[in-house]
């Protein structure tokens, strides 16, 4: 297009400067060898993880930022940029992050006499360095910041120009992308692994949403990352931190495109029980049932489809048919039996909530869900010459018999054939989640059916219960999952070399066992998807 | 505190005496005005759901429209007639030629000109949009290349209704939601002593000179489409740098901070008062000169400030095609009081900036505003006749004062045979936003979708 400037980009720099070897790229790699060399900016959450791990206690300013957009439904993707207002966030923060350091890691820009104040500052250098780039600092980026220490120190003292240093660190480059390029002397075209400290990131973050710590650091520089067994045993060592299961359970929300959830609103004259406390309600059920299949069943998908029990307080517990509660914790949560039309994650009143709309339910918003989210199909948009308004809402009828009548134009009827079955189906659960038998009078008809693509009804199923059970044990949403975990952890979709990842964990132990999305994140971390990179053509 | 330290003051040490200006006289009118001519600026404002053409639409001819008919849309304008272009006819054709209807497209097309492109998993376009190709063209003298405003959010982040502003690579540019905040960004730094700013402009030279340095050093290392990321970086940094030695701010009153009363954004009833803060602070900002560039988009959940506690999407715009009275008169005129109070905050927008002299004239005449939808009769859905609005002066650049027919005629979809076929007389926004680009001295020769070329005939 005419508008895009020309960039005349740094490759042309690089082929200058790297002409040593490869000229014309005759020992080029295809692109399907691997997924490009690419950088990922942090996210709010990782900023916060990686401003704490360079001042040695936590800190929050990044709550404040711009928010993530999401791509793929994944808030956690490659296409993050630092715009201006970005940037004048990040600059404003590394202020105060740089003036808290100053104070708290005044042990280690001290200058004990006999030693030269250069010398001092270098050190303090490499020791923050290391740990704001998550690897050792180069020689060149040393000198720049040590130039940088003295202009600090200019007029004032050592802590003045740690503070500066520092004041850089937490808004440079460096510190907002993790990088996977390989190391500098790798040749254009080629399929390069990933530096150990790259890898040490990439597992670090993607495992716990933060920086490298001392252990992982260790095994980079030891050069036994490598190793997928190394890399497996890290992975587990992190599973365990309550990072790592905050992290499973930003997944899970994302996955289920439920983080839109605590700004969900209702017609309160069609559900007068929605208020903002029931929707915080509905909030708290989610996370702890969730954190509940992460914490006890290793995020296993099967449990989360198919428990016949949650964790909700007194709200929902009355609301779902007055619910007696076992082991209320502190805040209020409890353990409930579910009734039988209550099953797992899917009739939670959040998750019907959310696939709803202001003042009804929405057949095509939960049957689009469990396509798309659940099962990775593809659901084209409406053609562009029909027009796509629901029906009005009315008294007299059921929503089923409101959106029945429209698949009855043959310009929808391709693709509605196999979404109204799956919404169908979930009727017997109203906008706000109530399971319900009659709507305006009439009797709910929730009988539904799962299409396959090629046009026959696989699975009839009654009632949003059924329909979760079905799934809980389908091939379809087993090889869908793992497909879901690789777009969230790598950020992009997927790519021609993550055929044999996806095979793997399709068919190892997240397959075997219960859908464990751990194993699945295990066999990430051992694969060649995971360390490799191509590197640029030009 | 040294983050609290002086703009104002860095600029007076850099440029000695010489700047000490009669502030007096700046007080009142735009910091610009000193130019030799006065700089044109650009605001974008979104809202949704479309409109109902019978009270949308001007009657009369081209000179002798009127808008003050019972029940106009537009009659909230009446006193700034004579600053409006009113454009109707204008149609996201590379939406519905691609495939696309509906209320999707229209915020990603609005200023792109783009198709949805859905390779992402999400529905985003495949190119910048305007305000960002005339704040890079024409923000670099001021200190902020272009701001992104949003009254109100309805939904999650990603939702369609909060971004119509996206850079070169396609990706949203993330809005401001918090009028304080945007104050604190604009006029933050104003205030301290110049002895407090002397140490710290030099530290703060060296600083920008790494982080420079170091994003492109890692700019570098990567392939055209990574490097466009660091692009962006580059050039945010580079708006810091230049807002150290920029003499935009220099004589400008630091306006009042906002009151904190509206803190709790997600407070729907704050929503007016967030909106009108926001307008203010456009206004305060163009007055200093510190950005030429504005995008807004002000959302419609429910407006009980104004009796309207439906869901306007839902409970209104989708049943504007009610046939039975008398609930189809209820049905559209709610959707008027709808549509009349978004044209209410635009008419009190121009009521700022043509309050702030500059020149012989004011700001609001060296201004372009550009009024946009996502769809064009609510009833339909389709985006085709957009309600589209030129307001303020635009520096002579266009002829105002006028309503444009540009396909005159009836539903320019009513014969069509769909998807992929050319709709014949249709005229594609593309080209306005050409002529847009065009003003500021853009140049190009079409925008976004490089099927739609040439400008809009008749603006000038």
């Amino acid at each position: 297009m005419p508008l895009r400037r020309f960039v005349l980009s740094s490759a042309l720099v690089l082929s200058a400067s790297a002409c040593t070897g490869n000229i014309g790229g005759a020992d080029e790699t295809p692109e399907s060898a691997a997924a490009p060399a690419r950088v990922r900016r942090l996210t709010r959450e990782e900023f916060n993880k990686s401003a704490s791990a360079v001042l040695g206690s936590s800190v929050d300013v990044a709550q404040g930022f711009a928010a993530e957009d999401t791509i793929l439904g994944f808030s956690t993707h490659e296409r993050l940029q630092v715009t201006s207002l970005l940037a004048d966030q990040i600059d404003t923060a590394a202020l105060t992050l740089a003036e808290e350091g100053r104070s708290q890691l005044s042990d280690l820009y001290a200058c004990p006499s006999g030693k030269s104040q250069d010398d001092c500052a270098k050190a303090f250098i490499q020791k923050v360095g290391q740990r704001a780039f998550r690897r050792p600092v180069t020689p060149e980026e040393e000198a720049d910041l040590l130039a940088l220490f003295n202009a600090g120190k200019q007029g004032g003292t050592m802590s003045t120009g740690a503070e500066l240093v520092l004041q850089a660190l937490f808004s440079s480059a460096s510190f907002l992308y993790r990088t996977e390029l390989g190391p500098t002397t790798a040749r254009k075209g080629q399929v390069v692994e990933l530096t150990p400290y790259e890898v040490a990131s990439e597992l670090s973050f993607m495992v716990t949403g933060g920086p490298p710590d001392d252990t992982l650091l260790a095994a980079a520089q030891a050069g036994t990352l490598t190793s997928p067994d190394e890399r497996e045993k890290q992975a587990r060592r992190l599973l365990q931190t309550a990072d790592a299961r905050l992290k499973l359970r930003q997944f899970f929300i994302e996955w289920l495109g439920l983080n839109g959830l605590n700004k969900v609103n209702k017609n309160n004259q069609v559900y007068p029980d929605y208020s903002v406390d029931f929707r915080d309600s509905m909030v708290r059920e989610r996370n702890a049932f969730i954190d509940s299949v992460v914490k006890d069943h290793a995020g296993s998908v099967q449990e989360l489809l198919s428990a016949n029990y949650s964790y909700v307080d007194e709200t929902l517990a009355n609301y779902y048919g007055g619910l007696s509660r076992t082991n209320v914790d502190d805040e209020g949560m409890g353990r409930v039996t579910l009734p039988p039309e209550r099953l797992g994650i899917l009739t939670q009143a959040g998750v019907m909530s959310t696939y709803a709309h202001f003042d009804s339910s929405s057949p095509i918003k939960r049957g689009k869900f469990v396509l798309t989210r659940l099962l990775c199909r593809t659901v084209p948009p409406p053609p562009a010459n029909v027009s796509t308004i629901p029906p009005a809402v009315s008294e007299d009828s059921t929503t089923r018999q409101r959106f029945a009548a429209h698949t009855s134009n043959p310009a929808c009827a391709g693709c509605h054939k196999t979404i109204d079955p799956m919404g169908f189906g979930m009727e017997d659960f109203d906008g706000l989640g109530q399971h319900r038998t009659e709507e305006n009078g009439h009797t709910v008809d929730a009988s539904g059916g799962v299409v396959a693509p090629d046009g026959t009804i696989t699975a009839p199923f009654t009632g949003g219960a059924q329909l979760a059970r079905y799934l809980s044990t389908n091939d379809e949403l087993a090889n869908c999952v793992p497909l879901q975990f690789v777009r969230y952890a790598m950020g992009r979709d997927e790519h021609a070399s993550d055929a044999a990842l996806l095979a793997a964990m399709r068919t190892g132990a997240y397959r075997t066992d219960q859908l464990k999305v751990t194993e699945a994140l295990v066999s990430l971390v051992r694969s060649a998807s995971f360390t490799q990179r191509r590197l640029p053509t030009r | 505190m040294p983050r609290d330290i002086s703009r104002r003051s860095i600029l007076k040490l850099l440029s000695g005496t010489a700047m000490a200006a009669p502030f007096a006289h700046l007080l009142t009118s735009s910091v610009a005005e000193a130019a030799d001519a006065a700089p044109l600026r650009f605001i974008a404002l979104f809202t949704p759901h479309g409109v109902l053409p019978e009270y949308w639409t001007p009657k009369g001819g081209e000179q002798d429209f009127n808008i003050d008919f019972e029940n106009s849309v537009l009659q909230p304008l009446q006193r700034h007639r004579s600053k409006l272009l009113v454009l109707d006819g204008l149609d996201y054709r590379v939406l519905y030629e691609h495939g696309r209807t509906g209320h999707e497209g229209g915020p990603v097309t609005f200023l792109t000109g783009s198709q949805v492109v859905v390779d992402s998993g999400d529905e985003l376009p495949s190119g910048a949009s305007l305000d960002q190709v005339i704040g890079n063209a024409v923000g670099g003298v001021t200190q902020f290349r272009s701001l992104q405003l949003h009254a109100f959010e309805q939904f999650g982040a990603q939702h369609v209704y909060n971004s119509i502003s996206f850079t070169e690579n396609g990706s949203r540019v993330p809005f401001e939601l918090n009028p304080a905040n945007v104050y604190k960004r604009l006029f933050g730094s104003m205030g301290g002593s110049s002895a407090e700013a002397q140490a710290i402009l030099l530290k703060r030279k060296s600083l920008m000179d790494y982080l420079i340095k170091d994003a492109t050093r890692l700019k570098k290392r990567l392939a055209a489409t990574e490097g466009q990321k660091l692009d962006t970086h580059l050039a945010a940094l580079r708006d810091i740098e230049r807002r150290l030695t920029n003499t935009g701010a220099l004589g400008c009153v630091k306006p009042e901070e906002p009151s904190d009363g509206l803190s709790d954004l997600g407070d729907l009833g704050n929503m007016p008062g967030l909106t009108q803060l926001h307008l203010d602070l456009i206004a305060r900002a163009f007055a200093c000169d510190l950005t030429r560039v504005v995008t807004m988009t002000i959302p419609g959940p429910s407006m009980p400030w104004i009796g309207i506690d439906e869901d306007i999407h839902n409970d209104i715009a989708h049943r504007t095609d009610t046939q039975t009275e008398p609930d189809r008169t209820a049905i559209r005129l709610k959707m008027v009081k709808v549509q009349q109070w978004y044209a209410e905050q635009v008419a009190s927008l121009m009521d700022s900036l043509a309050a702030i002299p500059e020149g012989s004239g004011t700001v609001l005449d060296n201004t372009v505003i550009l009024w946009g939808n996502e769809l064009g009769d609510a009833a339909g859905h389709m985006n085709v006749s957009i309600p589209t609005v030129l307001a303020g002066g635009a520096g002579g650049k266009f002829r105002m004062g006028r309503y444009l027919r540009l396909r005159p005629g009836k539903d320019p979809l009513g014969s069509w045979p769909g998807p992929g076929s050319p709709l014949p007389g249709a005229v594609e926004h593309n080209k306005l936003l050409t002529s847009i680009a065009q003003a500021f001295g853009v140049n190009v020769d079409r925008f976004g979708h490089p099927d739609y070329t040439g400008t809009l005939s008749g603006l000038t």
